[in-house]
């Protein structure tokens, strides 16, 4: 039987142990960081590339889990305790900025150029924590299947929504999830890209996008191919 | 060796002191190297809240990084709000939460605790640069305003807010907020409406919206209060604050049933908060549930403890639920070592004897309550601090209940003296005049001193006006002798004061020194934030 404590104990569990991961990957990801500088300040011997790539992967790695455990304890908490967005006026071009900071060193080792374009001034409306982790889940499935270029930037709607989106120059999304513009959880079952799962991430974010709820507009999310960059475009819409 | 990251150009956290929070000893050694990189040279590095409160206490930080999960004792969100009591931290300064999900942690916190930002973990060197130096940047602009908050000029600090609103900042809605939330705590509440209107006229915001009700609460519009306190946690039926603000209206309408309902569905969503169970346990008290009372107020004093809102007075309120249990004896028993703990605490220690004193009447043990309201009476004459308002009507009514009326009588002529303007106190006090059938005493007592307080306010600032400083130093000097807590009259009294030292010939006066700091000491005491005692500093002689 699931009673109410022992629901409350599983997401006090969930949160607590959470918590505790996340500080070890905190640590796993700040002590190569360090490494990374360390090894490129060596005078003496020049470390070698594949070290160095070995050491990049480390770090995509650990980011991706913490990724996929952020958007399992956030799913739960929306899922079963019927979490609400907390909306905050967010500063885009800071919002943007502070979105690609943890994955700006990666980019820089794979010799990805990343942009951001936002018109000064602009603000959102959006719970800034839960829509910065699709942000980052989106951008680092992008950083794998794009050639050399992202480009994150802002739009304001005329129906008064923003739009935030990620365009790169890779192959673009697969026909199975283009066109629908709101794939479900099963038909985006099984669609995968190289190194994880891209369909949980678009599912959180449509999730995520559709909580967003303000004076009749509803948020949502769009895939299509063909960006001015040659590749995908991911864009969610928030009201 | 650690070689430092590149340095470009002069970090702006460079130069400030700061204080790190977090029990995983890895994670500490983490964010010390990142802010030595960053050119931080005054680190203090500490692992729970205890060391945190007390590192605080000591010494002054400009940026606090604070985990909020900690393991044993305090969390984040409680080492902030004791910081915010008890002034530990300025407006000026910076409390950034760490945590592991920033989203639901929001949710555990008061508006008015929230901290100035959010930071989740794993974040780097660069992210923790760029959030604290908007940080200070942001509240750069602000400071002009505090500074004149600081001051008491609160008209001057509205200015500034308007003409910095006007300007358009990108921290518009900080300002606008700081604006609002500073009306609210003058207690200008349709001024303060205005301004969280104002906010969700630009977008309609869930904090405002709550100012907005919090607003029509204080000025007696409860259904509109309802209204707005409703249709938000239907929106989110997290917003827990929500919950607290419609029980309290619940109480108001004497539902009390339904104002215990709403305050156990705020529990469960967010289940250690102190004043919380302290109003639960109040209402089931009232409402005669005195099982839950005896619950609730059991987890006011283990979850107080070692907190900013451990207090002899938790302690108290179990008593006399037991006591009306008809269980004295367990009543005693609770409170039995309760003295040597709060020895240092004058009023701590009366509030004990007087609930002893209520259980041993109880008992019928004749010796020991005779006892006990000697002690009670000791007590109260030999504080010298002023005393809170409700311990001092319970020294009243204990005089009544030991016989002793003619006290009792005194104590509450001198509590209707101290107090004479806050309404919802002078309706206790008739109430215990109306129970020892001194109903009409009491009401023409209460009637005479508020009218006497004004005609001798208007009489000093008359006297004042027409330079009799002298005659209306000793109208007051006379006033203070039977109303020492009376915070206008000490104010005014100040005002002449200064006045009076003012004069050339008289700005040695030690005599009138002497008594401008009593009356100084007194409302600091009475109603630390009072922003005309604020104002009146400002203009206070300087010593030559």
């Amino acid at each position: 039987m699931t009673t109410d404590s022992s629901r409350d104990h599983f997401g006090a569990i969930l949160s607590s142990s959470i918590h505790d991961t996340k500080s070890s990957i905190a640590i796993v990801l700040l002590s190569l960081e360090r490494m990374i500088i360390d090894l490129r300040n060596q005078q003496v011997v020049q470390t070698p590339a594949t070290t160095l790539a070995q050491l990049g992967t480390i770090n995509y790695q650990a980011q991706r889990i913490n990724d996929h455990l952020m958007q399992l304890l956030a799913l739960y908490r929306i899922e079963k305790e019927g979490f609400k967005p907390q909306i905050q006026e967010i500063y885009m071009s800071e919002f943007l900025e502070d979105c690609t900071t943890m994955i700006a060193p990666l980019a820089e080792m794979r010799g990805i150029t990343l942009t951001l374009e936002a018109p000064a001034g602009l603000y959102g409306y959006f719970d800034p924590h839960l829509v910065s982790m699709v942000a980052h889940s989106m951008l680092s499935g992008a950083i794998i299947y794009c050639q050399s270029h992202l480009r994150l930037s802002v739009h304001a709607e005329q129906n008064g929504m923003i739009a935030i989106r990620l365009e790169d120059d890779g192959k673009g999304f697969p026909a199975a999830i283009l066109g629908k513009r709101q794939p479900s959880l099963e038909e985006l079952e099984g669609v995968s890209f190289t190194g994880g799962n891209l369909g949980l991430a678009i599912y959180f974010a449509r999730l995520v996008a559709e909580l967003h709820l303000n004076q009749g507009l509803q948020g949502g999310i769009a895939l299509a191919n063909q960006s001015s960059l040659g590749g995908g475009i991911f864009t969610i819409y928030l009201p | 060796m650690v070689v430092p990251l590149q340095v470009q150009n002069e970090s702006l956290l460079k130069g400030l002191r700061f204080l790190v929070v977090d029990d995983f000893a890895a994670m500490r050694d983490m964010i010390f190297q990142m802010l030595k990189s960053l050119q931080v040279s005054e680190i203090d590095m500490v692992s729970d809240g205890k060391q945190a409160v007390s590192k605080m206490v000591l010494s002054h930080y400009d940026v606090v990084l604070c985990d909020y999960n900690l393991g044993h004792g305090k969390n984040g969100q409680q080492i902030l709000e004791e910081a915010r009591q008890r002034d530990l931290i300025r407006v000026s300064d910076i409390f950034v939460m760490i945590t592991a999900e920033s989203g639901a942690d929001m949710v555990m916190g008061a508006i008015e605790h929230r901290p100035d930002d959010y930071i989740s973990k794993p974040f780097n060197k660069e992210l923790l640069k760029n959030r604290i130096e908007r940080l200070i940047l942001r509240k750069q602009n602000l400071a002009p305003i505090v500074r004149e908050v600081t001051l008491g000029n609160i008209e001057k600090a509205l200015e500034i807010c308007d003409e910095l609103i006007a300007a358009n900042p990108k921290n518009i809605l900080e300002v606008m907020r700081y604006k609002a939330d500073m009306l609210m705590r003058e207690r200008s509440y349709l001024q303060a409406i205005d301004a969280y209107e104002a906010i969700n006229q630009r977008r309609p915001m869930p904090w405002a919206r709550l100012g907005v009700a919090v607003g029509h609460f204080h000025t007696l519009h409860y259904e509109e209060s309802y209204k707005i306190l409703t249709a938000l946690l239907s929106e989110n039926p997290h917003y827990v604050e929500c919950y607290d603000w419609l029980a309290q209206i619940e109480a108001k309408r004497d539902d009390y049933d339904r104002a215990i309902g709403l305050l156990q569905e705020a529990i469960t969503i967010s289940p250690f908060s102190v004043p919380r169970y302290r109003t639960l346990g109040e209402y089931q008290r009232k409402k005669g549930d005195l099982e839950g009372a005896e619950h609730s107020f059991t987890r006011v004093i283990s979850l107080a403890s070692e907190s900013i809102h451990e207090d002899a007075g938790n302690n108290a309120k179990l008593a006399a639920v037991l006591i009306d249990k008809g269980e004295s004896a367990k009543a005693l028993k609770a409170l039995s070592g309760l003295k040597k703990k709060y020895r240092m605490d004058p009023e701590g220690l009366l509030q004990i004897s007087l609930s002893e004193n209520r259980a041993h009447i109880a008992r019928g043990s004749d010796q020991l309550a005779q006892q006990s309201i000697d002690e009670v009476d000791k007590l109260t004459h030999r504080i010298t601090e002023p005393l809170s308002a409700s311990t001092s009507l319970e020294v009243a009514k204990a005089y009544f209940s030991n016989g002793k009326d003619d006290e009792g009588v005194e104590k509450l002529k001198e509590l209707v003296g101290n107090h004479h303007d806050d309404t919802d106190l002078l309706h206790n006090i008739e109430a215990v005049f109306d129970e020892h059938h001194l109903g009409e005493m009491g009401r023409e007592l209460i009637a005479t001193a508020k009218k006497e307080i004004v005609d001798l306010n208007n009489r000093g600032v008359t006297l004042a006006k027409q330079g009799k400083l002298n005659e209306a130093k000793t109208l007051f000097i006379n006033a203070l002798k039977s109303m020492p807590d009376n915070i206008t009259i000490n104010l005014n009294a100040a005002q002449i004061f200064v006045m009076a030292l003012k004069d050339e010939t008289n700005h040695n006066n030690y005599e009138d020194m002497e008594q401008l700091n009593r009356c100084i000491n007194r409302v600091r005491i009475l109603d630390p934030r009072n922003s005309k005692l604020a104002k009146l500093l400002t203009h206070l002689p300087k010593r030559k």
